[in-house]
């Protein structure tokens, strides 16, 4: 997030596409509660109608995937009734002409006609966008797990800077991050393109430092995308993988491809709390992992806020914290890295990155910091690009256009879209471990328009069959208002109808994302 | 148009304030949304019939009152708030109001139903089970209709939405153009819905407990708007005035039931005595039996003993003995003891108090069983004295503080012992 | 912001416009006693615990709900007002005759003693103004009163959203969670104690505590004023920690063997040593870009950093990525 969770309650006007907010990030949401109490308003771009949307003041209900057409007009709009902040975008944007250009390329009456919503709320939408200084946009997965989600980010960003919302509270562009420690992960370099604290791999210099610091020579060749990983199964160049907390043959997209992949490998280690799907089929070892309440260390949220993880209860039997396993493995690598500290951890990171340098667990004793925080003198960073952007100059991106990677059609008339539920979280390894939280929402279901439901003569709670063109599961029908015709939905919480089984092999074209968001379905009766 | 003639008019309802200070007030607040007015007609108050009879016998003069106070503030919308068991009168005042709209003097819109809010597991009684105002008056049938007793049903009440009063939109559109409206607002049925802010909360389709005050209903009313609420007698009384018919606020309407032969509502002067009252207007007390104590203006304002039916029903001379003229509502006790009848009326209160404030919520519980266990047993730490003047002190509303009230009367005037357990 | 000067027992103090007696009292160092108060909602004025004495005011005022205006003069102590605060307190201890019986209701999360509730409203006023999901109502009146859900369902067919921020904020014991009920052993004298950690499931990265007798999770919690999420929590940071106790968790580290193809317990050296060989000998035969890391975004910063390091510095890859690149 380019801001801070606190400063939503001060906003003017909110802009949440894609993001079912008050079921993905509820404590979030109730800032933004907070704010539409205190009269903000409130434009939701979202297929269905959640929480948020049913009281927003425009609620676009784009057809799945039309993000960019959409964002576009919006711009067209701010430019042509030139609402648009013009010293912001001459003295501290660039790319702005081709931008137009191609935002011009969609009036309002394509883009409504394409998105399949009212032009006069498209048109709404922006002015009130434009017309309020405190004006956020919030985005999560809805967004960025398309085929063309880096595109989609940019259109976002777009508008912020053709309008200078960006470097004050309670405005700017915020992803919301789906799980506790995404934002800390990328920060940490695990990623196959930059090393800790963003710096890139590519970079000869990032490299030596850090070389240096570790003793061994960071090779320079750009590692692989989970994406790429799961590929190189399948040309058998990936044969090790070492998989810490994570289930991916459930949570991976087109799980039948991905068991083929696996059944490949030569071995697989498999670090976790609970004997999770992969790791029974497939792992040669197993070892048991601690959860977040029997370790010390640090969280990054999506506010970039560094905060201690405690130590409440020692972890079941002979398990050991993961930072201990890995410290373990390293030894017996030949490597002794001598005691499992995570303080001691931290502080190498920190020391290796700029960013961070100022921060260290004496100082995030009572509160957290949100980086950048370069020195120990420093406050921290409660939003960013003040003044100007970062880079000296946003970039402004010429967007069109991109296709879904696969649409409805005569055979598969319905596009299936899947997301969270409040009760559950990603696998539901945690929370279907709740008695409480089992028993509010037990099993899989499916949402789909009163209108389709007619027309496939299905019934509220029929057991119905969901087919892909990849493999097809059983869940049960919930005839809701919450989406439009054509389209339905689905919770990604629920093993035994894995959601995963029927998405396909579109993935962002730029990082691999994959597109858990779409694919083309048909329904019929078991 | 000139309010000096409402100059010596106090409020009817109980509390006594300046008419023209409240009509001044209302006038003079930010007009900016429009105002409101409401007639309290909710008339709660054991003993309390006048609002009935006023709309029985001079419907079209109160509401003649309303709409003139509404021209003097400079009112858009208007309510008569009705106890919801009156439903002669709902049909009066209907029939009345589609009169002055024939006749132009009310928008055409005029003369809708609501229904207010009540507690949740309280609805409105809509069923008077047939009696007369003067028997849904008496202290035994509020005692016995309280919050567990239900009859009728609100939902059932000739479609008429339980929240229609939420999603009634601000009077500004339409109604500014058209004239004054005056719509009837049934009520929630509860007693606290005659203090004028729990009424107000009860129309906006709210739980009805009392606002903290200030802000007052003048400046923030109804939706938060500059609001007027009056009693019906003092709408009454000011259009008397108003139109010259009437000089003086000298005399009143007295309600007069219990143990008298001809129960009803007379116009007598302020200062007449309880016994002139009794005996030269409601025919003298019953089976000319022995008076065992009386009431001099509502349950709230407790009893008194039969030695002082000789003093004057006045504010002033009320004050001395303890208590005020309160809704000027006589009752008149000849089988009941003054403990008993007091502890009826603590029990109404326990079980009327909207349950917002401590001090009401468990002060008038353990008062009426207190009042109610034979030994008077007070198990509590803190003195009697100390739990009543909480209860005066700590609350929020009119209930709270007058309660202590009723046992300061027996007190005072029936050598009632305060005594202690430990 | 314009500011406001009054006099609280004879000193003057600047607060600013919309701050309340209370919160004027809190910068001079005088704390009220509150109940009915929590600073996330709107100011209710119904437990009267905090009342103090306002000149020209007709009786004390309670300072949560009283707004400040210049010129004021407030005193917070004086004979008569500690005693009739001392009897509100007095009052609030008093359970009420008629005590109800507590609602049946079979979710598994919220439990309500009406024998320990005040009447305070908290839990109706936090369900409706934060989570706006008017899921709790207030039902009844006098000591009669009580909360139920909305409608009298059961939470499981109401909007609750089963956030339990009904139970964090209620200041008594009326609102609890059942959960911890069941797991809380009154008989045992393990150490009760309470730690301070980040939620693990989204983003949003909520401060709490966790309540733990001996090893076992008993509660989790969050404190006003902490964290970015200033009390607040959802229904899985609050309830969804029977996992941490669960009986499913891995104990022993496990290997499969090559004949039955079944996983086996063994013990750490060995699962180490067969890991890291494997590791090295795949190394030497195809390349160190052979080998992947997958990291759960879930896992501790410290902890991705060392396995990122194992894999750049001991396996010499950019092999490392996690699932979820959000
Ligand atoms: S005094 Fe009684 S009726 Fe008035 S607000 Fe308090 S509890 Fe409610
Ligand atoms: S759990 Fe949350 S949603 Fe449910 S009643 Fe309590 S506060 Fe309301
Ligand atoms: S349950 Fe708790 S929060 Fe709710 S009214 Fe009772 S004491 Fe207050
Ligand atoms: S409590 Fe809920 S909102 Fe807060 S971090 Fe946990 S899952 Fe996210
Ligand atoms: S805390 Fe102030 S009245 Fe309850």
């Amino acid at each position: 997030m380019t801001n801070s969770i606190a400063e939503i309650e001060q906003s003017e006007c909110m802009l949440v596409v894609g993001s079912n907010t008050t079921e993905a990030h509820p404590v979030l949401a109730l800032r933004m509660k907070k704010a539409m109490r205190g009269g903000a308003k409130l434009l939701v771009v979202d297929p269905r109608k959640t929480w948020l949307a049913e009281r927003a003041d425009v609620h676009l209900q784009i057809k799945p995937g039309t993000d960019i057409p959409l964002m576009n007009a919006i711009a067209n709009v701010i430019i042509s009734e030139d609402l648009h902040n013009k010293q912001y975008v001459e003295s501290l944007t660039e790319g702005f002409d081709e931008m137009k250009l191609a935002a011009a390329e969609w009036p309002v009456e394509r883009a409504a006609a394409t998105c399949e919503v009212d032009a006069g709320d498209i048109r709404k939408a922006a002015r009130l966008y434009a017309a309020y200084k405190h004006a956020g946009i919030y985005y999560t997965l809805g967004i960025t797990e398309h085929v063309c989600g880096v595109d989609n980010v940019r259109s976002l960003s777009n508008l912020a800077l053709i309008t200078g919302h960006l470097g004050y509270e309670a405005t700017g562009v915020n992803p919301l991050r789906g799980q506790n420690n995404v934002q800390g992960c990328n920060d940490m370099g695990n990623n196959p393109v930059y090393l800790p604290g963003y710096q890139e791999v590519a970079d000869g210099a990032a490299r030596e430092k850090f070389s240096a610091a570790w003793g061994q020579q960071v090779s320079e060749i750009p590692g692989r995308r989970l994406d790429q990983m799961l590929d190189g199964l399948h040309d058998e160049s990936i044969k090790a993988f070492f998989v810490m907390g994570e289930d991916p043959i459930v949570s991976e997209p087109n799980v039948e491809h991905v068991h083929v992949g696996f059944k490949k490998l030569e071995l697989l280690i498999s670090q976790d709390i609970f004997l999770n799907e992969t790791a029974k089929i497939y792992a040669d070892v197993v070892f048991p992992a601690t959860c977040f309440a029997e370790k010390e260390g640090t969280f990054t949220n999506s506010e970039r806020r560094v905060q201690r993880v405690r130590k409440a209860v020692d972890a079941p039997g002979e398990a050991r914290t993961d930072l201990q396993i890995i410290f373990d493995l390293a030894k017996e690598l030949g490597h002794d890295w001598g005691k499992a500290q995570p303080s001691k951890v931290w502080d190498e990171f920190a020391r290796l990155s700029p960013n961070f340098s100022g921060i260290n667990y004496a100082r995030i004793e009572e509160s957290g910091i949100q980086w950048p925080c370069p020195d120990v003198s420093h406050p921290g960073t409660k939003f960013l690009h003040e003044g100007a952007p970062i880079r000296g100059k946003g970039r402004l991106y010429p967007l069109d256009h991109i296709k879904p990677w696969e649409e409805a059609d005569d055979d598969y008339p319905l596009t299936l879209s899947t997301g969270r539920t409040l009760y559950h979280y990603n696998a539901a390894t945690q929370t279907l471990r709740n008695e409480g939280h089992r028993e509010k929402q037990p099993k899989s279901f499916v949402e789909i328009s009163a209108e389709d439901a007619r027309e496939l003569n299905i019934a509220d709670k029929e057991e119905i069959v969901v087919q892909s063109r990849r493999g097809s599961i059983v869940s049960w029908a919930k005839v809701s208002e919450k989406v439009r015709k054509g389209v339905i939905w689905m919770p990604m919480h629920y093993a035994e109808a894995s959601v995963n089984i029927l998405t396909g092999d579109g993935k962002d074209l730029k990082v691999g994302t994959p597109e858990y968001k779409l694919c083309a379905v048909r329904l019929h009766k078991p | 148009m000139d309010i000096d003639c409402l100059d010596s008019l106090r409020g009817c309802g109980g509390a006594g304030f300046p008419t023209s200070f409240k009509w001044n007030a209302v006038r003079d607040a930010n007009a900016d949304f429009g105002k409101v007015i409401i007639c309290n007609a909710d008339e709660g108050e054991p003993g309390t019939f006048k609002d009935g009879w006023l709309f029985d016998n001079h419907c079209a003069a109160v509401i003649d009152g309303i709409r003139h106070a509404a021209e003097y503030v400079n009112a858009q919308r208007g309510f008569i708030y009705l106890r919801p068991e009156y439903s002669a009168q709902r049909e009066l005042i209907s029939a009345a109001i589609q009169q002055m709209v024939s006749d132009n003097k009310l928008a055409p819109q005029s003369g809708r139903i609501f229904q207010a809010n009540g507690f949740p597991g309280r609805p409105a009684q809509l069923d008077n089970g047939g009696l007369s105002i003067v028997e849904l008056s008496s202290l035994d049938w509020f005692v016995e209709h309280g919050s567990h007793d239900l009859v009728g049903e609100t939902q059932q009440s000739g479609g008429l939405a339980h929240d229609a009063m939420l999603q009634y939109p601000l009077p500004q559109n339409e109604d500014i153009e058209a004239g004054f409206c005056l719509d009837i607002c049934l009520g929630g049925g509860a007693y606290i819905c005659g203090e004028e802010t729990a009424m107000i909360e009860s129309m906006e389709g709210k739980r009805p407990q009392p606002r903290h005050k200030p802000p007052f209903p003048t400046t923030n009313g109804l939706w938060g708007l500059p609001t007027l609420v009056n009693n019906v007698e003092t709408f009454w009384w000011a259009e008397r005035m108003i139109s010259g018919e009437w000089q003086q606020d000298a005399e009143r309407l007295f309600s007069i039931s219990g143990a008298v032969n001809k129960p009803g509502v007379y116009q007598a002067p302020i200062g007449i005595t309880a016994r002139q009252l009794i005996n030269d207007y409601a025919g003298g007390v019953k089976d000319a039996a022995e008076i065992s104590c009386w009431i001099p203006g509502g349950a709230a304002t407790g009893v008194l003993p039969p030695t002082l039916l000789d003093c004057e029903m006045s504010t002033e001379v009320l004050r001395e003995h303890g208590t005020t003229l309160g809704t000027a509502a006589l009752v008149v006790f000849t089988e009941e003891s003054a403990l008993e009848v007091s502890t009826k009326i603590m029990q109404f209160f326990a079980q009327e108090s909207c349950s917002q404030c401590t001090p009401c919520r468990i002060g008038c519980a353990e008062f009426a069983d207190y009042l109610a266990d034979e030994k008077h047993n007070w198990p509590h730490r803190g003195s009697i004295d100390d739990w009543l003047q909480a209860m005066q002190l700590g609350s929020i509303c009119g209930l709270g503080f007058t309660a202590p009230l009723i046992i300061h009367q027996l007190q005072k005037h029936f050598n009632f012992e305060v005594q202690h357990a430990n | 912001m314009p500011t406001n000067t009054l006099t609280i027992n004879g000193e003057q103090v600047a607060v600013l416009q919309g701050e309340s007696l209370l919160d004027a009292c809190a910068k001079m160092g005088i704390s009220l006693l509150t109940a009915c108060h929590d600073n996330r909602l709107e100011a209710y004025g119904g437990c009267r615990t905090c009342l103090v004495d306002l000149d020209g005011a007709p009786r004390p005022v309670p300072a949560c709900k009283t707004l400040t205006s210049a010129g004021m003069v407030v005193s917070t102590s004086g004979e008569q007002l500690e005693t009739v605060r001392a009897t509100i307190d007095e009052m609030l201890e008093c359970i009420p005759a008629a005590a109800l019986e507590t609602w049946t209701d079979a979710n598994r999360f919220i439990g309500y003693d009406p024998q320990q509730c005040i009447m305070c409203d908290r839990c109706v006023r936090y369900c409706d103004e934060i989570m706006q999901c008017n899921a709790l109502e207030h039902v009844g009146q006098g000591v009669d009163a009580f909360i139920q859900p909305t409608q009298g369902d059961s939470f499981l067919d109401t909007s609750c959203e089963l956030c339990g921020g009904c139970i964090g904020t209620c200041p008594t014991d009326a609102l609890y969670s059942k959960q911890s009920l069941k797991v809380f052993n009154e008989q045992s004298d393990a150490v009760l104690s309470s730690t301070r950690t980040v939620c693990n499931y989204c983003g949003v990265g909520c401060v709490i505590d966790i309540e733990s007798q001996g090893n076992n999770v008993i509660d989790i919690d969050a404190q006003t004023g902490v964290g970015p999420n200033d009390g607040h929590l959802c229904s899985k940071g609050r309830f969804a920690w029977q996992f941490i106790n669960h009986p499913q968790r891995l104990t022993k580290p496990l290997v499969r063997n090559t004949e039955s193809g079944e996983l086996e317990e063994t013990s750490w050296q060995n699962a180490l040593s067969i890991a890291a060989t494997k590791m090295l000998d795949i190394k030497q035969r195809h390349g160190a870009d052979s080998l992947a890391f997958l990291a759960s975004s879930r896992c501790t910063n410290e902890d991705v950093y060392a396995l990122q390091k194992l894999a750049r510095a001991i396996i010499g890859t950019n092999n490392v990525h996690s699932c979820a690149a959000t």
